[in-house]
Formats: C-alpha cells, sequence, structure tokens
C-alpha cells in the first residue's frame, strides 16, 4: 500500500507543476517551447540528464548488461556520453545565438526546401514515436511488477498523467518535473548501489564475484564488432542533433550556459550509468541467472531485497526516468507538428492561442498512439530504440554539421544528405544479413559524400547566407 | 573553432576508435575486456575534460574583479 501513495504523490506532484505553470505558458511559444530562454546551468543541466536519462537507462541499461554483457551495454551509452561534449563544441554555440526553437527551425533557414521542412518533422515525430513506445513499455513492467497493477493499466495510468502536465505546462513544466525526476533517479540507483554495497561488500568484491560468477558479463561477446561500434557511433551522433536536447540549448540563458549544463549533465549521467552496471547489474546476475526478460533485472532486485518504501521509491524512479525523457520527446514532437509543420509551412498568421491548443492536441494524439503501440511492447527497449534513434542521427547529423562548419555547404547537399542518409538506413535495418545497429557506419559516411557531392555539384550558396551563418560563430 | 576544442575532439576520437580495435575483444584485464574498460575511460574523461575546459574558458571571459571595480 505505501509503495503505492509513494507513487500516486509522485504523479499528482507532477500533475500539479503542470497546472501551476500552464497560465503562464500558454500563449508564448517562447515560454511553451523553450522556457522563456532563462533555465541556469545546473537546473538545465539536471533536466538534460533526465531527459537523457530515460527508462532505458534505468530498466534498459541494466537489462542490456544483464543479457549482452558490461562492454557492449558501455560501447551503448558511451557513445552519448562522447556525443555531449561533441555538440558542446560543434552545435551548442552556434545554435544558442541562431536563436529560434527547434532543430528544423535551423535545418529550413540553412537548406530552404519543401524537403527538409516537411521531411525533418515527419523523421522526428515517427522516431521519437518508437522511442515514447519502448518508455511506455518500462513504465508498464515496472508498475506490474513492484505494485502489482495489470501492465495495460499502469501504462494508461502513466501515459494520462505525463501527456496532462506535457500539454498544458509545455517546457517550463517538463524542466521542473524533469529536475524532480533526475534527483529521484540519481538518488535511486545511487542508493540502491548504496544497500547493496552494505549487504554484499566494496564495488570491487561485488564486481569480482559477479564476474566470477558469470563470465560473461565482462566478455565482449561472440556480438559483431560492427554492433558495438554501429550502437556507439549512434549515439555520439544523435545527441548534437537530438532535437529533445537541442531544445535544451535554446532553454539556456546563453551560449557559455547551454555548454556548461550539457557537460555537467554528462557527468552525472555517467555515474549513474557506471553505478548501475558495474554494481547492481552484478548482483542481480548473481541473484538471478537466468531470468526471461532481461529487462526486469533490476525490478527483481527491488522486489526480493528491499522494503515497500524503497520499492515505492524505485517505481517512482522508473516512472519518472520514463515520463522525464517521454515528457521531452512529447514535446519534440508537438514542436515537430505544430510549430516546424502546421505554422512554418502551412499557416505563419496563427495565433499564440491557436498554437496553444494545436500544442495540446498534438500532445494528446502522440501520446495516445504511442500508448496504444506499447500494448504490445518491443522486446529489448533499448536495442529498440536504439534503432529508431540511428534514422534521426543518419538523416540529420551531416546536414546540421556540415551547414554549422563547412562553408561549400549548400541546400542540394543539405537535401541530398538528409536523404540519402535516412534512405541508406532504413535501407540496411531490414538486411537480414547485416549485424544489428551496423547500418550506420555505412549510412553517415554515404550522407557526408552526397553532402560532398550536392557542395561541389550544386549552386554556391549567396553570400548573405554564407555571412550570416558566419555571424553564428563571432565570439562574444 | 578554437585550436583546443579541435585537439579535444580529434583525442575524443582517436580514443574511441582505439577503443574499438579488435585487440580490446579478446584482451582482458580483472575479468572484463579491454573493451569494456575502454569504454568506461571514456565516460569519465569525456564530460570531465570537457566541462574543464567550459570552466576555463568561462573564467577567460570574465574579467576579473577588481577590474570591473575600477
Amino acid at each position: 500500500m505505501i509503495e503505492k501513495i509513494l507513487v500516486a504523490t509522485y504523479l499528482v506532484i507532477c500533475i500539479l507543476i503542470g497546472i501551476l505553470v500552464s497560465r503562464r505558458v500558454l500563449n508564448s511559444r517562447d515560454e511553451y517551447w523553450v522556457a522563456g530562454r532563462r533555465i541556469g546551468p545546473w537546473i538545465n543541466a539536471m533536466a538534460i540528464m533526465a531527459a537523457l536519462a530515460s527508462g532505458g537507462s534505468i530498466l534498459g541499461v541494466m537489462g542490456y548488461a544483464y543479457k549482452a554483457g558490461i562492454p557492449a551495454t558501455l560501447a551503448l551509452f558511451a557513445g552519448a556520453v562522447v556525443g555531449f561534449p561533441l555538440a558542446s563544441i560543434l552545435v551548442a554555440r552556434p545554435l544558442r545565438r541562431f536563436g529560434k526553437f527547434t532543430i528544423t527551425d535551423f535545418l529550413s533557414w540553412r537548406y530552404p526546401n519543401p524537403i527538409v521542412r516537411v521531411g525533418v518533422p515527419l523523421l522526428i515525430v515517427f522516431c521519437f514515436t518508437m522511442y515514447i513506445v519502448a518508455q511506455m513499455k518500462a513504465a508498464g513492467i515496472t508498475a506490474e511488477a513492484l505494485l502489482g497493477i495489470p501492465y495495460n493499466t499502469s501504462l494508461t495510468l502513466a501515459t494520462l498523467v505525463f501527456v496532462l502536465y506535457v500539454s498544458v505546462g509545455g517546457m517550463l513544466a517538463i524542466t521542473w518535473t524533469d529536475v524532480i525526476q533526475g534527483t529521484l533517479m540519481v538518488a535511486v540507483v545511487l542508493g540502491t548501489a548504496m544497500l547493496l554495497m552494505s549487504r554484499n561488500g566494496n564495488p570491487v568484491e561485488i564486481f569480482s564475484t559477479g564476474i566470477q560468477a558469470a563470465p560473461m558479463l565482462g566478455a565482449a561477446g561472440e556480438r559483431s564488432l560492427l554492433t558495438d561500434l554501429g550502437a556507439f557511433v549512434i549515439w555520439a551522433a544523435a545527441i548534437p542533433i537530438i532535437p529533445h536536447v537541442v531544445m535544451r540549448v535554446y532553454t539556456a540563458r546563453n551560449a557559455n550556459d547551454a555548454r556548461l549544463s550539457l557537460n555537467l549533465a554528462m557527468i552525472i549521467y555517467s555515474i549513474v550509468i557506471l553505478t548501475a552496471v558495474m554494481i547492481v547489474v552484478p548482483v542481480g546476475k548473481i541473484l538471478f541467472p537466468a531470468l526471461d526478460d532481461s529487462d526486469q533485472v533490476f525490478l527483481k532486485i527491488m522486489e526480493s531485497q528491499f522494503n515497500p518504501v524503497i520499492r515505492g521509491l524505485a517505481v517512482a524512479a522508473v516512472l519518472a526516468a520514463v515520463m522525464s525523457t517521454t515528457d521531452a520527446l512529447l514535446l519534440a514532437c508537438s514542436s515537430a507538428i505544430a510549430h516546424d509543420l502546421v505554422a512554418n509551412v502551412w499557416g505563419k498568421n496563427l495565433s499564440n492561442q491557436t498554437i496553444s491548443r494545436l500544442n495540446v492536441i498534438v500532445v494528446w494524439i502522440v501520446g495516445l498512439i504511442a500508448m496504444t503501440l506499447a500494448y504490445s511492447p518491443p522486446e529489448l527497449i533499448t536495442a529498440y530504440y536504439t534503432d529508431a534513434i540511428g534514422a534521426l542521427s543518419a538523416g540529420l547529423f551531416v546536414p546540421v554539421i556540415a551547414g554549422l562548419w563547412w562553408r561549400r555547404a549548400n541546400s542540394v547537399g543539405g537535401i541530398a544528405a538528409f536523404v540519402v542518409g535516412v534512405a541508406v538506413y532504413a535501407a540496411l535495418v531490414f538486411m537480414p544479413d547485416l549485424p544489428k545497429r551496423s547500418g550506420i557506419l555505412i549510412a553517415l559516411p554515404a550522407s557526408a559524400v552526397a553532402m560532398w557531392l550536392g557542395g561541389i555539384v550544386g549552386k554556391a550558396d549567396s553570400s548573405t547566407m554564407v555571412e550570416a551563418v558566419g555571424q553564428l560563430h563571432r565570439s562574444e | 573553432m578554437s585550436r583546443g576544442d579541435f585537439c579535444f575532439i580529434v583525442a575524443l576520437l582517436s580514443l574511441a576508435v582505439i577503443s574499438f580495435l579488435p585487440w580490446t575483444r579478446n584482451m582482458q584485464w580483472a575479468g572484463m575486456s579491454m573493451l569494456g574498460w575502454m569504454m568506461a575511460l571514456l565516460m569519465v574523461l569525456s564530460p570531465s575534460i570537457a566541462l574543464l575546459r567550459v570552466i576555463k574558458e568561462r573564467n577567460q571571459s570574465t574579467p576579473p574583479r577588481e577590474e570591473v571595480e575600477r
């Protein structure tokens, strides 16, 4: 009972935050999508960490390490960690100076063409819907395992809560709920590790015992090198362009704060991932050596080792991880449709009130579609959403980076890089003989070659555009 | 891009490339393949060094207090 009260309290707090900030944000696009651009570096860092540390990062990271071993898991998550310094150096400063709201804003300005204006938001919505489905599975199995609520019921409840507070509270509600959620996540993962250490010895002893009991945990495994490398590259290339991280660059007060918060976020994220993988998973492998659903390892530990209060906090933490990512993804989908597609492509003269209503409707539609898909969940959540993110990396990384840093980048090259990257990746995902997640290793170079050829063959950009891009790099 | 940022990115990517060379999969230390240890090292080093660089840059761009008061 106490677990349910703790979780209910947490959900009510999230809804209240959404309702409290709704008056302030619903009549301003700046407030709704980028929280008025005045979030400080510490708050922004916690929000970025929470947005990235999804249900995948609590349940999925442990499930993946349990099944595929620690090296493969670290290869996947190290990609994201390396991606943040790249984002901090390559995109944070120029994109913060560019202003606006979304990654599509930049690409549509840099490569003014309907393929980019329509194709990019559609790709974002498609990939993020798959990402949201994976998060929802994490919410469902957690509530089912630890609270005894049936999967479909808990899935529906969690969806209604985060759709409600995102739809009315926008980025400001997300920021404050993410700070609470991030704190809860860090506390539960580190707290669990400390409790396990108090019972099983220091981290070195736990790690050694776990590896001896299950040598596969430390082995690189029979998987292809290309699978590990592909997962690493997908995340390293995704972070500088992934919309819910880029929107956080826009919420910062200035470019320096954006860079500071990106790197702070990654230090906290690394600590959480390394603790989960090096301490919690070895204990899980010793206690439960043959789980059918490896994503359940953390929940099994909670169920067998801890009292109802800690279990309640664990459920709240996993829900927090799920919701903090899903809310950011939902807002990114909302901005992709309401701002990028409807306002920018089809109706430039819509009032703020109309756009606000549209945001609310879009968040509800995307949330409900993802919920419906999550009733039949994917098998391994981390692998599932990594595949979806790969499509974004393949299509957007080269156009964004070249658009900012290559003087010869032009519309022909940008469009070609986008189309070729997505098409090659999509074709390779369905090739059965190719090692999983290795498609990105072909799609990304193909996208770069398309950009290069477009830059050479196509008409050079106007001097005004070259000058405007140069302004994004000027010293403050 | 500053020279420091460029060198940092090159070093980061070089470490990543070395980490994925085939020998890191077979060689083990303390029961885990070197791929795992190299990835853990990357996860610690990359954000830490990047953070130090950002802080240093902020300090350099902020004038000393005496200068502001004058």
